[in-house]
């Protein structure tokens, strides 16, 4: 067999690390790095375009205010929630609890929970007036409660639904903790509470410090909760401007504002979880501590741990199935939410597929073209996971209305923000994927006659197909719950389940929001179950 | 005309030289071995060869067509050649009939199946058409992807460290079974090892390379009785070093005179080199030598020797017979086998 000599190729101008990258498929990475930008770039050149405006309006009071509010209310949530979180993870871990494993479990569910479901369980349950408990009193005589809204509301929400990250965290540096350290402890004289003190805690403080900042960043970047409990953080204030549409510039500094303290917020929370060891520090056999016993305390504690899990798990599906029924005895429409629910998987259908569609050819870059410029590209893709959903819908609009006209407040631009917002899942999970295969695998289909991209198409994308399923299902399952862009953005009359239970929320409407409650629950069960099983396998992967 | 030729082959990662100025030619049906330490640049030359690096400079042509210099390159889909990874690479989604089915798509559909069963048949694997990689043990792996790299009929088949995956055992069986396959087939081979027994079992030539260059091309006999440089003569086999002087055109040593087969000028310091298997000792009260430890290596003993000067030198006997350590004896060399290299600054002269 002659060698073709046909195809003798110039080289290509262009070599990343030695090797010649196609040239499609760096545009298409160019590409997409672009897109994901455009939001944080446009909203830059808005704020700047307001000049001299832009500090008048930076250190305004009212924008003073809201970042002292929104700063107050970080705080209190996220000390509240390693308040619950410390605890419940060392009764779960390190002592003989009952019903250990099943506390163990039960306490991270309220991840699941959304925090604008959790926001309607909390008012339909508590609120002043029409919820549950104000009808329960009724014939008492009490035909308005004290109000929920404001900073009650929120500080409950918030600190019932992300107490769970503290808890991850604090329970996976626990369960690395060695017990000679401990045992050395006791042996020089100190009683339990001591070596708690002084050997436990500062083992558990990265951890801590990991978890407590991703709650804060949670809680500045959440606009479910502060919207429907009417609190003025960041995310409320922008979403005002936006509806009364006077102050564009005041909008657009406080959405910068917000992307700055959120984005800090995460460096922080990535360089401390640099220091969070995953891994024992002795190399002789893992021995598990005893079990510490709690004697008398296990009732108090076991008292603690379900009055969590009531609050945070039984109250809302007490709440959804009470209005759920209450709705349907009292004749409320339920093929309505059909055709909701279809705008919602259809939607989030498309959002997948484009998603993973540019994920691939960033990651592969990455991986097989490692080197300074693709490593960029695929760390730029990856903005999207610090910006909040609010500030990347109202970057949207602006660039919407004033560059894009006919793109703004259709299917397409929807589509753009949820690709924004959620290909870092994809990218991630294609990455790992794409990780595993041996560049020897393309490079044998090479030897039997296949050129790159059909080395590619036989051999790699067959290959990735599980992280391209994950990211795929990712993306699905996380478009399915969100609700920021989807309100600024969507289609006039587009209502997907989000929007429901925030609208009907809104307007006291529960019985309408409860059907729509359960679904998103499961949906966002599905997708914390596959993030969860995900970063158990790295932790195995670290453990070796 | 060669099948593979390389000629002053260069390539260059930063500023160490990974190939340097390398040539060399591999006849059709020949078994053509590049050996070397790791970090030699050999596996950098098989690649060069299959297309997955790009020459700075030189060439490499295939059956007398250029296929890559400086300026440009033929893309590894086109170059006709097969090649075997070290890990094999076989494709763990596809059974091992679509694994060799996978380079078969030039050929007309109704051959290809022939082609597979054929491939099997050869290497010894009938049957195993539907099995998938991830149900093999390492040395039918490695058959399946030798048929795969095959099965296409290409110029030249690479071998990239091909028995290093396979434990002791497995290995000694495959070697025989590879050189049995390739012979048979008249397939020609480049296979690049770092481990010299392998090079020469299999090989019909060979070529030591050291730090990118080239140290010597040449049989596996040449390579072994007469190393060229001093490189060569240290990886190849075991060996000793005796220091020598040049006086009358003859070399003189402790353990006796040879001739100066190099013509080193009158007075030069040179080492010599001896291969174990050519140092003989007899008992002998009188000499200075004696037997400092020996070690029972299953077919031989290698004797641990020192010389009257305190020199070490080993020599291997058969392992039927024992002789006690503490023994006086008298060294000698075979005068056959003798490699003389040019002292070097840094050689021990104690004479």
């Amino acid at each position: 067999m002659k060698i073709v000599e046909a195809l003798s190729k110039k080289r290509c101008g262009l070599r990343i690390s030695g090797l010649d990258v196609p040239l499609p498929l760096l545009l298409v990475g160019i590409l997409v790095a672009i897109s994901t930008s455009i939001p944080l770039l446009y909203l830059i050149l808005r704020a700047s375009g307001a000049g001299t405006k832009f500090f008048s309006l930076l250190l305004s009071p009212k924008t003073l205010r809201v970042l002292f509010d929104s700063a107050l209310l970080a705080l209190v949530v996220t000390t509240l929630s390693a308040l619950i979180a410390i605890p419940l993870a060392f009764l779960t871990v390190r002592t003989n609890l009952p019903f250990r494993r099943f506390f163990s479990v039960a306490t991270v569910l309220p991840l699941a929970v959304p925090s604008y479901v959790g926001s309607y369980a909390v008012i339909a349950a508590l609120g002043p007036k029409g919820s549950i408990l104000q009808n329960i009193l009724e014939p008492y005589g009490v035909s308005r409660l004290p109000t929920i809204y404001g900073w009650t509301g929120a500080i409950l929400t918030l600190t019932l639904f992300s107490y769970p990250y503290i808890l991850l965290t604090v329970r996976a540096s626990l369960h690395s903790l060695d017990p000679s350290l401990e045992e050395a402890s006791r042996t020089l004289g100190h009683n339990q509470l001591q070596t708690f003190r002084l050997v436990t805690l500062p083992h558990l403080k990265p951890s801590i410090a990991a978890g407590s900042l991703l709650v804060a960043f949670y809680t500045l970047s959440d606009f479910g909760t502060p919207s429907l409990m009417r609190f003025n953080s960041f995310t409320r204030a922008i979403y005002i401007q936006y509806q009364s549409s006077f102050d564009r510039n005041l909008a657009a500094v406080l959405a910068l504002t917000l992307v700055a303290l959120a984005s800090l917020t995460l460096l922080l929370e990535y360089k401390v979880r640099g220091k969070v060891k995953y891994y024992g520090t002795s190399s002789g056999a893992k021995r598990k501590p005893k079990d510490i016993d709690l004697g008398f305390w296990k009732y108090p504690s076991t008292a603690f741990c379900l009055s969590i899990l009531g609050m945070s798990l039984v109250m809302p599906f007490g709440v959804i199935i009470f209005w759920l029924v209450r709705g349907l005895s009292t004749g409320q429409e339920i093929s309505f939410v059909w055709s909701i629910a279809l705008n919602s998987l259809t939607v989030s259908a498309i959002a997948a597929v484009v998603a993973v569609l540019f994920a691939l050819p960033v990651a592969f870059l990455a991986v097989r073209y490692s080197g300074k410029f693709t490593n960029l590209l695929e760390r730029s893709t990856y903005i999207g996971f610090a910006l909040p959903g609010i500030v990347v819908a109202l970057s949207l609009v602006f660039f919407g209305v004033k560059y894009a006209t006919p793109l703004y407040q259709t299917i397409y631009m929807l589509v753009f923000a949820y690709v924004v917002l959620f290909i870092p899942q994809a990218v991630g999970t294609i990455r790992s994927s794409m990780l595993q295969i041996s560049p020897r695998l393309e490079e044998a289909a090479q030897t039997l006659g296949k050129n790159t991209l059909g080395a590619i198409r036989y051999v790699t994308l067959p290959l990735t197909r599980p992280g391209i399923l994950t990211g795929g299902a990712l993306v699905f399952l996380t478009t399915m719950k969100e609700l920021p862009a989807t309100l600024l953005l969507s289609p006039t009359g587009f209502n997907t389940l989000a929007t429901r239970v925030w609208s009907a929320t809104d307007n006291a409407f529960f019985a309408r929001a409860a059907a729509p409650s359960l679904v998103i629950i499961l949906v966002s069960a599905l997708s914390m179950f596959i993030i969860l099983s995900q970063e158990k396998s790295k932790e195995e992967w670290v453990k070796q | 005309m060669s099948v593979i030729k390389v000629s002053n082959l260069t390539k260059k990662f930063g500023d160490t030289f990974a190939v340097d100025n390398i040539s060399f030619e591999v006849k059709k049906g020949e078994i053509f071995a590049i050996l070397g330490p790791s970090g030699c640049g050999k596996t950098t030359t098989l690649r060069l060869i299959a297309g997955f690096e790009d020459p700075d400079d030189g060439g490499v042509y295939i059956e007398g067509t250029l296929a890559a210099d400086k300026q440009k390159s033929t893309p590894p889909e086109n170059r006709a050649i097969g090649m075997v990874f070290q890990d094999y690479a076989l494709f763990p989604h596809l059974s091992v009939e679509k694994n060799i089915l996978f380079g078969l798509e030039r050929f007309p559909r109704e051959q290809r199946s022939r082609i597979v069963i054929n491939m099997l048949e050869f290497v010894g694997l009938q049957g195993f058409h539907d099995r998938y990689p991830h149900q093999l043990s390492g040395g039918q792996q490695q058959r399946v992807a030798l048929a795969r790299a095959m099965a296409p009929c290409p110029v030249v088949v690479l071998l990239d460290e091909p028995l290093s995956n396979l434990d002791a055992d497995m290995r000694m069986k495959m070697r025989k079974e590879l050189l049995q396959i390739l012979k048979r087939a008249q397939t020609t081979t480049i296979l690049v090892t770092h481990d010299q027994e392998e090079a020469f079992t299999l090989a019909d030539n060979v070529a030591v390379l050291n730090n990118g260059m080239l140290e010597q091309l040449g049989t596996p006999e040449e390579i072994y009785h007469s190393p060229a440089t001093r490189f060569v003569a240290d990886f190849v086999g075991q060996a000793d070093f005796i220091n020598g002087l040049v006086k009358d055109n003859r070399i003189v040593t402790e353990i006796g005179t040879f001739q100066d087969k190099s013509n080193f000028e009158e007075g030069s310091h040179v080492q010599l080199m001896i291969r174990p298997d050519d140092i003989l000792f007899i008992p002998d009260n009188e000499s200075g030598s004696t037997i400092v430890s020996r070690e029972f290596r299953g077919e031989e003993n290698r004797y641990t020797l020192k010389l009257p000067s305190g020199k070490i030198v080993h020599s291997s006997r058969p392992s039927t017979e024992v002789i006690k350590e503490g023994t006086n004896v008298r060294v000698e060399a075979n005068p056959m086998h003798i490699v003389a290299f040019l002292a070097e600054y840094g050689d021990k002269q104690n004479e």
